[in-house]
């Protein structure tokens, strides 16, 4: 038996209406940790370009590192093959699963194509011709898009940036009733913890952001510094539904990894996730729905920017934009349809430098210091209160105070993506893969 | 400021010479990344709306998991129906 490097990447092995990649992950580690193997890495949650369309939930995907008797290969993929039978909805037609072995190093075209994930689009063509071409053993359902995520789960190291969770399922008879995660055993476990963990709270609502909503397996994710963080923080929270099992997962959620490419107007393709420096060139709109518009320029070129409702307060740093305002939007681009051109959806929002506010005002009256109104077309200004005229007057400026500050700026944690780097981690950073891992990162 | 290199595609990263614009998202491709009867790159192949097939998918149908445009899926809370799928629950 001869054991070496393998790398295993999982993807799409759920549906709206159930089941989690993650949950399938700990399965597959719950069946190989039996076997003679050793783990190299936790298992690593990538997240994706949060833009795609055809994601279910989060555009994650899973990837497993470990050393493995390569004779056995093929009996793996087949094992996986038979799991992901057993455990996705196949009367959803669009959950195309996908998984890949690597064995030994990550050929670079993998790694390149990992990378581009996280901010471009990939079509289903490209990662075949990668399968092919390196001749990397995989499993694929449906249309093979799993296979996009499979191969960038492998191609991410996560040599930069890591956060981990902790997450916490239920048996899958019980997806369909209320998980009951205690609101106040997470307000302690946050107390506690301190700053070593993130994300699990909304501050100002004091809304709880552990518990998804969906048919899913999770009952709580728990995101943090450090794996003994998130796994202390987990004993500390309580739940109406029994923890079936947890795993910690190395991440790069909130890492904004997927935020690295600044764009040019002009360059910019439906769903990247980039950056996009300009000027604001229209005041801000709110339009049916809450949703809030504006037009932003740079290099003779304009696009339309939205923050949409749910950002709540959010959308009111985006109103007191003032046209001439330097901006840096981070986006996603929104493809062209029917009523608007490409949209950037904001994910957030630097602001650069703050140019006045200036608005056009009638003039004061120059006797009881009133402000004037106008005597008609061309006619110039009256003055209500004394009946003084002036034919010669003129609108003036005047400078507004400003209501936003310059700097970063966030939609409130429930509205983040899963990517987005909160405020509590801005200037924090882990790096380099973990030497040891702690004694006991699952359940099984 | 990034800019698209203009000698390698834009979907598989190869050098190319002879790249082409696609004729929905203006993406420079190579000739293998670009369907040649209608011009289009094969990310919009792929994420046109699978009814009407004239704009990009901005999400998919939680019922038959068609990608279908703005226009043709309608949202209901977090999910998505498309027009067939509406039609034919009504």
């Amino acid at each position: 038996m001869r054991l070496q490097e393998i790398h295993i990447g999982l993807d799409d092995i759920d549906s709206p209406k159930g089941g989690c990649t993650t949950h399938f992950a700990s399965l597959l580690v719950e069946q190989l940790s039996r076997q003679s193997i050793k783990w190299i890495d936790y298992p690593r949650l990538i997240r994706l370009n949060p833009g795609i369309p055809f994601r279910t939930r989060g555009n994650g995907a899973v990837a497993l590192q470990l050393l493995f008797d390569t004779s056995r290969i093929s009996d793996l993929i087949e094992q996986i093959e038979q799991m992901v039978h057993n455990y996705v909805d196949e009367t959803y037609p669009n959950t195309n699963p996908g998984a890949v072995i690597v064995t030994g190093e990550i050929p670079d075209s993998v790694q390149l194509l990992s990378q581009q994930a996280l901010w471009r689009m990939i079509p289903i063509e490209l990662a075949q011709r990668l399968v092919e071409r390196y001749d990397i053993v995989h499993y694929k359902g449906g249309n093979g898009r799993g296979l996009i995520g499979a191969l960038a789960s492998v191609g991410n190291a996560l040599e930069h940036d890591h956060t981990y969770e902790f997450i916490a399922y239920r048996s899958m008879d019980q997806s369909g009733f209320k998980r009951g995660v205690e609101p106040e055993s997470v307000l302690e476990m946050v107390e506690r913890m301190k700053d070593r963990v993130f994300s699990n709270i909304d501050p100002h609502e004091g809304r709880v952001l552990i518990e998804p909503h969906g048919p899913d397996p999770v009952i709580y994710g728990i995101r943090g510094e450090t794996a003994t963080d998130v796994i202390e923080a987990a004993g500390l929270v309580r739940s109406k539904q029994d923890v079936d099992r947890w795993m910690v997962f190395r991440s790069n959620q909130a890492t904004a990894e997927h935020l690295t490419h600044t764009m040019t107007i002009r360059d910019l393709r439906p769903y990247m996730a980039c950056l996009v420096h300009g000027r604001v060139e229209s005041r801000p709109r709110i339009m049916e729905g809450g949703h809030v518009f504006f037009e932003l320029g740079n290099d003779d070129e304009r696009i339309d920017c939205a923050a949409y409702e749910p950002t709540r307060g959010f959308r009111e740093i985006v109103r007191g934009l003032r046209v001439g305002d330097e901006i840096c939007v981070h986006a996603n681009v929104k493809p062209r349809s029917r009523t608007h051109g490409l949209t950037l959806n904001i994910e957030g929002l630097e602001i650069l430098n703050l140019g006045p506010d200036v608005l056009l005002v009638n003039p004061d009256c120059p006797h009881c210091l009133k402000r004037m109104k106008s005597a008609g077309s061309g006619k110039g200004f009256k003055c209500f209160r004394c009946g003084f005229k002036d034919r010669n007057a003129a609108k003036v400026e005047k400078r507004a105070e400003r209501t936003i500050k310059e700097g970063l700026h966030l939609p409130p944690l429930s509205a983040q993506r899963h990517l987005t780097r909160p405020l509590a981690r801005i200037n924090r950073s882990n790096s380099g893969r973990p030497e040891h891992l702690v004694s006991k990162w699952h359940s099984h | 400021m990034y800019h698209v290199a203009a000698s390698s595609c834009e979907i598989c990263g190869e050098d190319e010479m002879h790249l082409v614009s696609c004729k929905m998202c203006g993406a420079y491709v190579c000739p293998q990344c670009v369907t040649h009867d209608t011009q289009l790159c094969l990310n919009c192949v792929e994420a046109r709306c699978q009814i009407c097939g004239e704009y990009l998918a901005s999400r998919a149908c939680n019922i038959c998991g068609r990608l279908v445009c703005e226009d043709h899926g309608m949202k209901v809370d977090e999910s998505t129906i498309c027009d067939y799928c509406r039609k034919r629950e009504a």
